[in-house]
């Protein structure tokens, strides 16, 4: 903390302005290598002070402290809440793990309070939690952390945003996961957030990263040159593109010079879709997913395609198909095991071959009807690793 | 005892990878806190993932004593995530060390960063790192902090963290281009960050 009025001591009563908490500090002092108690903070000091609050709400980083018996406290103007911008979701790669996957995050949380999460459930991979990161790095790093501080083997959904949906009684509601959508049959349309992003660059550069600019469905806003060789470039962005693979693209068409910058800008009103995976017709819920309708259909195939060398060949033929409501977009086929049932005919008429291979087509067909995909888990997670 | 008058507010801030930890390091070396060679690098990254990333997570706050002068210097994180941190250690500070690497020049972050030191209110102090580094352009560097923020040229600190060259005439010049904090408000009254 920071102190901006009088001296502080340790044996004064206090209070947090806005949760209202009241206290008496254990200790205070300062930050050396190490913390240093110290009986009172001056004007103007950094210091640490130690609260006894067993409730994390209670001390929220941007309050205010004062005595406690201030009645009319003067805030000290605060500063940018972090805003978690990037949503993936987590699970346990062994669906046992779900406890102590919860246990890690109600712990790993208490140090790090910009994270977010909620439990969600998935066909494919069971319970788990949707989380929300301050962007791609912070995203990597609490993974990182999860997996050595506590243990854990993660499967993790790729990064999306957050979209607001627009009801035709023009009610909005923000929706973090793209299968929340099912939830309402009124939707007039679909909004996303976008960002205004500056890019530094050597001058060389510029082609490919305007075009690069322009392909992620970017508007520019303003070119200028720092000096003879650096541009410098301001465009509007949606988030949704700047989370998938812009920043891994402008560092390799850029041979890392390009750096880049971001600030968060409202939601605008885009042309989104739902991009729904299908395998034997049925969704697989956790690949669903928001995106523009421009790039739906490449996305798609590449999906299905990918997919489709996943999936272990059954006994009977299995469609993986993409979606955008009910029209399929892309479709690859999975074909099936089939055993050689001609292979004891020696001879004769055509007649007898074509009754064995009908007749095994009449097995497949009926199978089909009443089987059910069994798709190992390790298909979907390499899908999601690619 | 500790005087007001003697006491300085700093954060240091910059792009990723400028060498603001580095920075920290010789900072803290040179109050005579830890001596050299005897600290693993990054004093103030207290966690395993920063350092073996070589990145800053978490805005980390220090107090330094020079002889009668004491420094709270913070470090911060250089990232775009990470912005959030810095903004809430400009507002504990008065003053900021733009740190610019002399081989990159002004980058991304370190347009966000200034821009919101300024609007912090903040002194700024141009810091030209790397200097040591046979790709350093000096001559450049200066002419994009001049478009930047307006400093002239002989106000430009030029150092490397790494060597400590510099660092000495930046720290004894500190005190005098940063104003010891002011009490801002009357009867109690801090803001947690």
């Amino acid at each position: 903390m920071r102190v901006f009025g009088d001296e502080i001591k340790s044996n004064q009563k206090l209070k947090l302005v806005n949760s209202n908490y009241s206290f008496e500090p254990s200790e205070m002092g300062y930050f050396d290598l190490d913390f240093v108690p110290s009986n009172n903070l001056k004007t103007g000091e950094v210091g640490y002070i130690i609260t006894g609050a067993k409730e994390l709400s209670q001390i929220r980083v941007g309050d205010t402290l004062v005595s406690e018996e201030d009645e009319s406290p003067v805030i000290v103007s605060g500063y940018k809440e972090p805003q978690p911008t990037v949503f993936s979701s987590i699970f346990p790669s062994d669906s046992d793990d779900y406890t102590k996957l919860r246990d890690s995050l109600d712990k790993y949380v208490l140090n790090d309070a910009s994270f977010y999460y909620e439990p969600e459930t998935s066909s494919a991979f069971g319970f788990g939690f949707r989380c929300g990161f301050l962007g791609l790095l912070h995203l990597e790093i609490v993974i990182e952390r999860l997996e050595r501080e506590f243990d854990l083997s993660l499967i993790v959904t790729p990064p999306s945003v957050e979209f607001k949906i627009v009801r035709n009684n023009d009610t909005e509601i923000i929706i973090r996961n793209p299968s929340e959508i099912e939830k309402y049959t009124d939707i007039k349309h679909l909004m996303e957030k976008y960002c205004e992003v500056n890019l530094l660059f050597p001058k060389e550069y510029l082609g490919s990263i305007m075009q690069l600019l322009s392909e992620k469905r970017g508007t520019q806003e303003d070119l200028n040159y720092l000096s003879t060789s650096m541009v410098k470039v301001r465009y509007k962005l949606p988030l949704l593109e700047l989370v998938s693979g812009f920043y891994d693209t402008l560092k390799s068409i850029s041979q890392g010079f390009a750096s880049l910058d971001y600030e968060i800008l409202d939601f605008e009103k885009g042309n989104l879709v739902k991009l729904d995976i299908l395998v034997n017709g049925q969704i697989i819920d956790s690949f669903s997913s928001i995106l523009a309708k421009e790039n739906a259909e490449f996305v798609g195939r590449n999906r299905v395609k990918k997919l489709s060398e996943l999936i272990p060949r059954q006994q009977f033929d299995i469609p993986i198909q993409a979606a955008v409501g009910s029209r399929i977009i892309a479709r690859e086929t999975i074909k099936a095991l089939r055993k050689d049932v001609t292979a004891k005919l020696y001879g004769g008429d055509v007649t007898r071959k074509r009754k064995l291979l009908e007749k095994q087509k009449e097995g497949k067909k009926k199978m089909r009807q009443i089987g059910k995909v069994n798709v190992p888990k390790e298909a979907f997670r390499d899908f999601l690793k690619q | 005892m500790l005087h007001n008058k003697n006491l300085r507010n700093i954060s240091i801030i910059a792009h990723v990878d400028h060498g603001k930890s580095t920075l920290a390091d010789r900072l803290i070396e040179m109050s005579g806190l830890i001596k050299p060679g005897e600290h693993v690098d990054q004093i103030l990254d207290s966690m395993d993932l920063e350092r073996e990333k070589g990145i800053t997570i978490k805005s980390q706050p220090i107090r330094l004593q020079f002889e009668d002068l004491t420094i709270n210097l913070i470090d911060t994180p250089g990232h775009v995530d990470f912005s959030y941190e810095v903004s809430r250690a400009l507002i504990a500070c008065d003053g900021a060390i733009l740190l610019v690497d002399a081989t990159q020049g002004i980058q991304a972050q370190t347009f966000a960063h200034s821009y919101a030191a300024i609007e912090a209110g903040l002194e700024i102090i141009p810091v030209l790192n790397k200097i040591d580094s046979i790709d350093a352009d000096i001559e450049n560097a200066k002419k994009q902090i001049f478009n930047l923020i307006g400093s002239k040229e002989n106000e430009i600190f030029q150092i490397s963290a790494k060597t400590g060259e510099g660092v000495e005439d930046l720290l004894v010049e500190l005190p005098h281009l940063i104003s010891p904090p002011e009490k801002k408000i009357d009867g109690v009254n801090a803001l947690i960050f």
